[in-house]
């Protein structure tokens, strides 16, 4: 299998989510995807043929991957210009700058993602033309309501977010293809998951007006699962050794939880993964045998 | 079956370079002498063996011909006849492997009649035969077992009978297509499988000490080819001057000498050994008795590390080549030592296994021999300094010596200053012991 071999399986195992998302939110969902890849592809051969580099740079299919995730993580009715800063932040500075494929220490995807968030909070918030609240900001901001109370909201679904938890079913089912074959690794994960799980527990008291929600609705809320195999599993910008593949993942799990309990942004990914990313190379240190 | 296994015409010249990565040979024939099929005409010795030590490796020539000596290689120029040097006599089966010029085969070219000599001296009671092809795309092994089975067989039981009563495993990495009188074990395990450190732990649950060999646990583990030559020298007294190499996708009996440019090749730059841990070759490179294979070098486009860590997936030893590989780029060589270079056994699993298709052993074997350069280098430079601090603690030692010897000298009262008495003789002459004060 070759490195563009790997790219297309990504964007193969996205397939159910992107499906997924197009089926709840509407076809602004396509034409993002769209958008963004035809965007983020047109930037990055500009950029390689600006510096006289082989065309070869911009073939990789990392570029579309890293844009596909953008838009999926996007809310659908984002105007344009936040959706070309996201993918421009994304392949010209976090991915080039840092020279190119193999080389960027954080995660492109999510740089772009954050810098258009603080860039443009509005926009990037604004899921409620389609959903109302999302499921997160319903939970976290129910006026002292139990769960089960709460729960009356049409934010909320079967167990996670309305069409949140549909998209994040299917990111899970291409997500554990992409584990089967042996394109990501499953410990980023198991290790997201699990500590995303531990920390709703240890916050949920079963549904009082203090609890914040049950892992269950964690996992199938906001952008868990897309997190969890697609973002975190970025073997560039993620430890090499296991036991730090393992923190690296419990790191971004509980990230997340403290984001989304006592943060502002709607959802915690892109911090909780841009702060893995960080700490990576302290800890593979940590865990390179003597 | 296939047909035999074909065997190439003679070349103009064959070639033997002096130095390996072995040692170094000694030529024992004369510029111009005549030598003829399975003469003697180099040898090697211990390192640092004196006059009288006796050679721990024999090279014998493939052809009779004449002989052109150069600084760094035997020629040997055949004549087309077909005389051959008498028989090999040695009596014992580790002086006949000696004196057949047997080494390993597979590809480690450590002097078979020593390892012989070891499992002898530990009463090694298992014997694999290896014939777990090392590589994809090599088949010399299995050749040899499709058609020469009778031979491996004679050397199986030369062995064996050496040894007194080992249990006697014929490791392959397919079934035979016809029995053999030999209990035959499939190991069918990712590369490098055929590693004999991991075939010994797979077939008989013994591990060698780390850093130590199978026959340090009473396993001899010898390849086939070893095998089948010690087969023929044994049973035929034939010396070892030919092997089965893998030539880009068949299997030929080649004569060792053979220059790599006159192999049935395209010519395009060669790689002595298999297509994953093959070196490219020399424009002067000939097939050595370690030679398995010589393969065409693909062309291939890499594309930039990852960091996807397949590589430390396929690793046997457990490195993470991607590190490696990113630090090895950087130069810190610190860091390729806490990485654990030196552990790397040069299989190859990773380039296998890279998606990005880079040169990862290719990387690492150059960083390993800078890191033992740089070793080397530094224990000369420890010498030097320690010789030279030694000198200079001497010369310091001397010289305080000196001085005190001159204040004692100058505190002591000189002859010409004592009151004289009338038949002294002056003299200006120092007083040759100090006095005590």
């Amino acid at each position: 299998m070759t490195s563009r071999g790997v790219m297309l399986r990504v964007g193969v195992a996205l397939v159910p989510a992107a499906a997924a998302a197009t089926w709840c939110f509407g076809a602004s969902v396509l034409a993002n995807l769209a958008i963004a890849i035809a965007a983020g592809m047109a930037l990055e051969a500009a950029w390689v043929w600006l510096r006289h580099r082989s065309l070869a740079a911009a073939t990789d299919g990392s570029a579309p991957v890293t844009c596909a995730l953008i838009a999926l993580a996007a809310p659908p009715s984002l105007a344009l210009g936040p959706l070309l800063f996201a993918v421009a932040v994304a392949v010209l500075l976090a991915k080039h700058l840092y020279g190119g494929l193999g080389r960027n220490v954080f995660n492109p995807a999510m740089v772009g993602y954050a810098a258009a968030l603080v860039a443009y909070p509005t926009p990037f918030g604004d899921w409620d033309a389609l959903t109302g609240a999302t499921a997160l900001d319903a939970m976290r901001f129910r006026d002292g309501a139990t769960v089960a109370e709460a729960w009356g909201n049409d934010a909320f679904g079967a167990i996670g977010g309305r069409g949140f938890e549909i998209v994040n079913a299917a990111a899970l089912l291409g997500g554990v293809w992409l584990c089967a074959m042996r394109v990501a690794n499953w410990r980023f994960p198991a290790g997201v998951l699990a500590s995303l799980g531990a920390c709703a527990a240890l916050g949920y008291d079963g549904g009082s007006s203090g609890s914040l929600g049950s892992p269950l609705f964690h996992w199938f809320a906001g952008g868990t699962m897309l997190a969890a195999f697609f973002i975190a599993t970025d073997p560039v910008t993620a430890p090499a050794t296991p036991a730090a593949q393992w923190l690296f993942g419990v790191l971004i799990g509980a990230v997340i939880f403290v984001i989304r309990a006592f943060g502002a942004w709607p959802d915690g990914i892109a911090f909780a993964v841009l702060f893995g990313n960080l700490a990576a190379p302290a800890l593979d240190r940590l865990c390179l045998p003597r | 079956m296939a047909s035999a296994v074909a065997e190439l015409p003679l070349p103009a010249v064959l070639r033997y370079p002096l130095a390996t990565p072995v040692g170094r040979f000694r030529p024992s024939a004369e510029d111009g002498a005549r030598a003829r099929l399975g003469d003697v005409i180099a040898e090697r010795f211990e390192a640092g063996g004196g006059a009288d030590a006796k050679p721990i490796e024999v090279l014998r020539a493939a052809a009779s011909g004449r002989i052109e000596r150069t600084p760094t290689a035997l020629l040997l120029h055949p004549d087309g006849s077909a005389e051959r040097a008498p028989p090999l006599q040695a009596p014992s089966l580790v002086e006949r492997t000696l004196e057949a010029g047997i080494v390993g085969l597979g590809g480690a070219g450590y002097p078979t009649h020593l390892k012989l000599r070891q499992a002898l001296e530990r009463n090694a009671h298992a014997l694999i035969v290896n014939a777990v092809e090392c590589e994809a795309g090599v088949n010399a092994d299995r050749a040899l077992l499709n058609h020469h089975a009778d031979d491996v067989l004679h050397g199986i039981h030369a062995v064996a009978d050496a040894l007194g009563a080992p249990r006697v495993t014929l490791a392959v990495s397919a079934p035979l297509p016809a029995a053999i009188d030999v209990a035959t074990q499939v190991v069918d395990g990712p590369y490098p499988a055929g590693w004999e450190r991991a075939l010994t732990q797979r077939l008989l649950g013994v591990e060698a000490p780390p850093g130590g060999y199978p026959t340090d646990v009473g396993v001899l583990v010898l390849n086939v080819a070893t095998v089948f030559a010690i087969g023929r020298a044994w049973r035929r007294g034939e010396p070892l001057t030919q092997r089965v190499v893998t030539v880009g996708q068949r299997e030929f009996w080649v004569r060792i000498g053979h220059p790599v440019a006159e192999l049935p090749l395209p010519p395009r730059v060669a790689i002595v050994g298999g297509p994953v841990t093959g070196w490219p070759a020399d424009v002067d490179a000939a097939v050595g008795k370690t030679t398995r294979a010589v393969t065409p070098r693909p062309a291939v486009a890499t594309s930039p590390c990852i960091r996807c860590g397949w590589c430390a997936t396929a690793c046997p030893q457990g490195l993470l080549p991607q590190e490696l590989w990113h630090e090895i780029a950087a130069g810190r060589w610190a860091q390729t030592e806490r990485l654990r270079l030196a552990d790397c056994i040069e299989c190859g699993a990773c380039d296998l296994a890279c998606p990005s298709q880079l040169p990862l052993l290719a990387a690492l074997r150059h960083a390993k021999s800078q890191r033992m350069e740089a070793a080397r280098r530094d224990r000369a430079a420890n010498l030097a300094r320690t010789r030279f601090e030694a000198r200079n603690a001497r010369l310091a030692a001397r010289a305080e010596a000196d001085r005190a010897k001159r204040a004692n000298r100058l505190q002591a009262p000189r002859d010409w200053m004592r009151p004289r008495s009338a038949d002294a003789p002056r003299s200006n002459q120092p007083d040759p012991e100090p006095h005590a004060p």
